[in-house]
């Protein structure tokens, strides 16, 4: 697993030394998130205003441009960002380089030739060459350099490797999305009154007629996951496992699988999986067929799935390893099965989220990209199919959470708009399709996210309000959807940090309270739950900094103290959630601060227990956040303290 | 701070140390830097360059008799960073002399802006200099010897601009010249111009040229023949004596080879004394090359022999060399700098680039480089080095440390390459003799694998 721990004092110390004295420097620098860059630019302008600063993006540059620059910089510094870019040529899935590559390609070859062709004309400058490759594939991209700029890479000054924690909550781990067929009509009333036409149909059934039966079955099944009656889906496949033969139940198997893990109850899925897999385990001894080969690939997902829902995810990417291995064995010897090639692309995501859960983002990128290139050769083949355009479109997305959980909001504000852009074709060509109208709304979200994180509130105002108009249409027609009624309560939350952001505070409280509301309905519904049990913590921790923020202070404090029991219990059930922990500590210090604001009678254990537990986690991790929010605690015990202050400070970051 | 080399002074203080060990300021032999190694290269001699060019090794007396017909194409073979570059400028300093040649150094780095280059944009890169070199001398050649080349010249350009304006393009500009030195300086210096702008342009311009070689070799010879006997007649040298340094920077390796072995003909119809730096990759390919021409391996300096056992002579010359550039006093004890010194591995590129990571590591407070800065710069330049070398390099390791141990000679193959091109090996004398790389020795990746 990747070392995330903040590095970057002490990896720039020796580049600031050596920066003292002007000269020709090559410096390649690794690293994990963009913040780094960002810090590392204003801290050599800071540190060396006289010394011209330019940047290049190198893929979108060649060699001319970036000689012609160096030669008119003369001294100072030249970052060329992107040099990844530079280092790999774009082939397809089957190595070939098509026409439209090909120019891009001697672009890519000529930066590289130049480069290193001119190396003794570089060192005739005194300007620092920086280079930026991304931490996760750095050793690949170093071979590279060494490959293809053997001269330039012996005149290396330095080599620095930057890498920042990245916190788990900048990932959003949004509750899996449940897939909702067309059968029915797209309301939950139209579904529930076909699902009741079929059960009648099928009581008047003769037995006998197997033929028959076994089309009823399905329909019923499906209306049934639709709807969220996962007991009741559960009992009507066992029916219909009856009437199969052995060959015949491997579909059946899956679907009840799938129901376990839909509704739950992980313990069956993970068993039925694992029956699913010992079976084509078997079969492929005696008959290595590309179908139960295909099979047993796919159980590999599905025990993938589940371990990773059960946390431990390193058995989840041995699982996604084996089933990217098969996947890449078959489409390999069957490239134009496109049934194939979409698992190979579907291995890769599975790869890109379990790296992504494991912190380790840039990896998941790796996997992000190779997903999404499968993705856009099947959709550009196949333009008529349905199912290779939403996975595309959910390729973009998961492009676009990454590059944002990386800091570079340029790129991931490209990928969701491209998402958005896909998701409302689908949803406009299939408007019955509630999954499409879904996808559509969180593109809202995601684009909503991430022009706030640019600053631009009014804009991702606009698109949370959108995000929420969806939700709403989605969650009234369909009152079982757990995650329709999740995604309004998220949107509502979002909806009431922007208007918070741009104070209107009145406004802020009402969605705050809505989501409130609704986050609370799900924790009763689910108690189980710890996503909900979480969520509605943070819904009223939400709620509480606003009624303090408006001086509702009394209110703030019982808000507060409802988000504090269901941290605590959760501190208590998970004691090694560095997360659980940090949150539990930081209402300790918070219920400190309002008892004191109020004028109540205090517990001076709380703020001591926060101060040690954010002491442990900083000697532990090294991660800065937990020594600020340590200092904050102090200052919280110091007299005459601005708590209100204060409280906003230890929740803002 | 640019590359002129006064700027460049002996360290006295930590702050100064960082320009001291700067190794991309290529050092000439007249600066304070300039340490000679040619006695503790192992199997290298630079006499038997001397004597391979004809030139009398004591005296530096070119022995233009011996061998009259002929000319010397030396292959200058070494690894990067072994002081090739310095070592040049040394023995072109020796050898510019009336008794002896008159030398002619080609950057092929900074004086070519091509990156697909070939054999013939480095010939005629190779005539411009030469040409700058007669304008700026003022060395005076027969006029009619001047415009046979020159009228030949601009009737290849003439073939070259019909293409060209058959297939629309920009035409090399021609102008209506008498011939002199000036003029045809201005045709050779935009025919270069050409091979490093369009694709297509220099396609046409090397394909002419190409198509009629062996009449351009003819005139270009009887060129050069000429400018030896203007030479000797006043009194400034024997004969010509071409350095064409940067071959090994070309492109890529495809490239590369295409001009040393694809167009050794060529190379070979050009009768001129030349040096060429040899691309380490192409030094499997010596038995090829060598039964046409001299190849001569120039390894890094010999600091251990194959049982581990430490040169004193070699060590005491890098001691020298580092002492040149920073005040011993710099450092906390002799034991600081010979440990540096074999890190170094016998690689004056390798030990400056060790000597400025401890640098680096050092206590500004204390103003000295300390063992403990020293091992905490070798610590993290161990792991930034060992960090690219894959598992299947590592067993490569393993077998030679094996055979080192053994006091066994190893046998190579292309797969080595690759670990001698990234410096991960390091090659001594005539290359039978390889060590790894004692930063890469240092490293936990290294430990773990060969132990």
């Amino acid at each position: 697993m990747l070392d995330n721990t903040d590095n970057y004092d002490e990896e720039v110390a020796p580049l600031f030394k050596l920066l003292r004295t002007p000269a020709f420097r090559f410096i390649v620098v690794s690293f994990n998130h963009y913040d780094l860059l960002k810090q590392l630019e204003s801290d050599l302008r800071q540190n060396f205003p006289d010394q011209p600063f330019q940047k290049i993006d190198v893929s979108a540059a060649d060699y001319r441009q970036i000689s012609d620059a160096y030669q008119a910089l003369g001294r100072g510094f030249l970052w060329l960002e992107n040099f990844d870019d530079a280092l790999e040529e774009e082939r397809d899935s089957h190595g070939v380089e098509y026409y439209a590559m090909a120019a891009d390609n001697e672009r890519r070859r000529g930066i590289t030739a130049g480069l290193n062709l001119r190396r003794d004309k570089l060192a005739q400058s005194p300007i620092a060459l920086f280079v930026f490759i991304p931490a996760a594939s750095h050793e690949r991209l170093g071979r590279l350099m060494m490959d293809k700029m053997p001269d330039l890479w012996s005149f290396r000054s330095l080599i620095i490797d930057l890498r920042k924690h990245i916190e788990k909550r900048e990932i959003e781990a949004e509750l899996r999305q449940i897939s909702i067929s067309t059968l029915g009509g797209s309301t939950a009333k139209e579904k529930s009154n076909e699902l009741e036409r079929l059960l009648k149909q099928l009581e008047r059934t003769d037995s006998k007629e197997t033929s028959f039966l076994l089309t009823l079955y399905p329909q019923i099944v499906q209306l049934q996951s639709d709807l969220g009656l996962y007991k009741e889906a559960i009992a009507t496949l066992e029916s219909w496992e009856r009437l199969l033969s052995e060959e015949e139940k491997f579909n059946v198997l899956k679907q009840k699988g799938d129901l376990y893990r839909d509704s739950g109850n992980l313990s069956s899925a993970l068993n039925t999986y694992e029956n699913i897999n010992k079976i084509f385990e078997e079969k492929i001894k005696s008959s290595p067929t590309l179908e139960f080969v295909h099979d047993l690939a796919v159980s590999y997902e599905r025990l993938g799935d589940t371990h990773s829902a059960l946390g431990d995810l390193q058995k989840a990417m041995e699982f996604f390893e084996k089933y990217n291995e098969l996947t890449k064995e078959l489409y390999e010897a069957n490239p134009q099965n496109v049934s194939f090639k979409n698992s190979l692309a579907i291995s890769y995501s599975k790869l890109g989220d379990t790296h992504r859960a494991l912190g380790d983002l840039q990896k998941a990128l790796e996997f992000y990209q190779e997903r999404s290139r499968l993705g856009k050769e099947l959709y550009e083949a196949n333009p008529q199919n349905v199912s290779f355009k939403n996975g595309l479109a959910i390729s973009y997305s998961t492009l676009g959470d990454t590059h944002r959980a990386l800091g570079d909001l340029q790129k991931a504000v490209e990928f969701f708009a491209k998402y958005n852009e896909l998701t409302k074709e689908l949803y406009e060509a299939n408007p019955q399709n509630v999954s499409f109208k879904n996808s559509l709304a969180i593109s809202y979200s995601k684009l909503g996210d991430t022009h706030r994180a640019l600053g631009d509130l009014q804009k991702a105002l606009e698109f949370y309000q959108e995000r929420s108009r969806l939700g709403k249409e989605l969650y009234e027609a369909n009152p079982q959807n757990v995650s329709f009624k999740n995604g309004l309560a998220i949107a509502y939350s979002k909806l009431g940090e922007t208007h918070s952001a741009l104070g209107n505070l009145q406004k802020a409280l009402e969605f705050f309270e809505k989501d409130a509301q609704l986050s609370k309905e799900l924790y009763d519904d689910y108690p189980q739950n710890v996503s909900f049990k979480n969520g509605l913590a943070v819904s009223y921790s939400k709620l509480g900094m606003c009624n303090l923020v408006l001086n509702n202070a009394n209110t703030a404090l019982d808000n507060f103290i409802s988000s504090f029991n269901l941290l605590l219990e959760l501190f208590q059930q998970f004691p090694q959630n560095v997360s659980y922990t940090a949150n539990y500590a930081e209402a300790l210090s918070v219920i400190y601060s309002m008892n004191l604001l109020i004028g109540k009678s205090i517990n001076q254990k709380n703020i001591d227990t926060a101060i040690e537990i954010f002491e442990e986690l900083f000697e532990k991790t090294l991660i800065n956040i937990y020594k600020r929010k340590l200092d904050i605690c102090v200052q919280m015990k110091q007299a005459n303290t601005d708590y209100k202050k204060l409280i906003i400070e230890i929740s803002s970051f | 701070m640019s590359q002129d080399l006064s700027h460049y002074k002996k360290a006295t203080t930590l702050a100064e140390v960082d320009n001291a060990v700067r190794f991309d300021v290529p050092i000439t032999p007249d600066h304070p830097f300039f340490t000679d190694f040619s006695d503790v290269r192992g199997d290298f001699e630079d006499k038997v360059l001397y004597k391979s060019l004809n030139v009398d090794p004591r005296t530096f007396i070119y022995n233009r008799t011996a061998n009259i017909a002929n000319k010397s194409l030396i292959f200058l073979a070494g690894m990067r960073g072994s002081g090739k570059t310095s070592e040049l400028a040394k023995i072109t300093k020796k050898l510019h002399r009336p008794n002896c040649f008159y030398c002619v150094t080609c950057n092929l780095d900074t004086g070519l802006d091509k990156n697909d280059m070939e054999y013939m944009d480095v010939l005629i890169f190779q005539i411009e200099r030469l040409f700058e070199e007669l304008k700026n001398q003022d060395i005076t050649v027969d006029n009619g010897i001047l415009a046979s080349l020159q009228v030949w010249f601009s009737e290849r350009i003439n073939e070259v601009n019909k293409v060209i304006t058959r297939e629309g393009g920009f035409e090399v500009e021609l102008k209506a010249e008498t011939p002199s030195i000036l003029s045809f300086l201005g045709l050779a210096s935009r025919v270069k111009a050409n091979l490093q702008g369009t694709k297509e342009n220099a396609e046409k311009i090397r394909t002419v040229f190409k198509n009629n070689f062996t009449a351009f070799a003819q005139q270009l010879n009887v060129f050069f023949e000429h400018v030896n006997i203007r030479l000797r007649n006043e009194e400034r040298a024997q004969e010509l004596l071409f350095v064409v340094d940067g071959m090994e920077k070309v492109a890529t390796i495809d490239a590369r080879k295409k001009i040393v072995i694809g167009e050794s003909d060529r190379i070979r119809q050009i009768k001129v004394n030349t040096v060429f730096t040899l691309p380490i990759e192409l030094q499997s390919e010596t038995q090829r090359i060598s039964q046409m021409n001299t190849v001569l391996p120039f390894p890094f300096i010999k600091i251990r022999e194959r049982n581990g056992i430490e040169i004193p002579k070699a060590i005491d010359r890098f001691f020298e060399f580092i002492t040149r550039r920073i005040d011993e006093k710099l450092f906390d004890s002799k034991d600081t700098i010979k440990k540096a010194i074999l890190m170094g591995g016998g690689s004056p590129r390798e030990l400056l680039r060790v000597l400025e990571y401890a640098n680096l590591y050092s206590d500004e407070e204390k103003g000295i480089i300390t063992m403990g800065a020293l091992d905490k710069g070798l610590k993290k330049l161990a792991a930034q080095t060992a960090q690219y070398i894959t598992p299947a390099d590592f067993e490569i390791l393993k077998q030679l440390k094996n055979d080192n141990d053994a006091d066994l000679p190893t046998a190579t193959d292309e797969t080595w390459q690759d670990l001698l091109e990234k410096l991960i090996i390091f090659e001594y004398n005539d290359g039978t003799y390889k060590r790894v790389n004692p930063v890469v020795e240092l490293s936990e990746l290294y430990k773990r694998y060969v132990g």
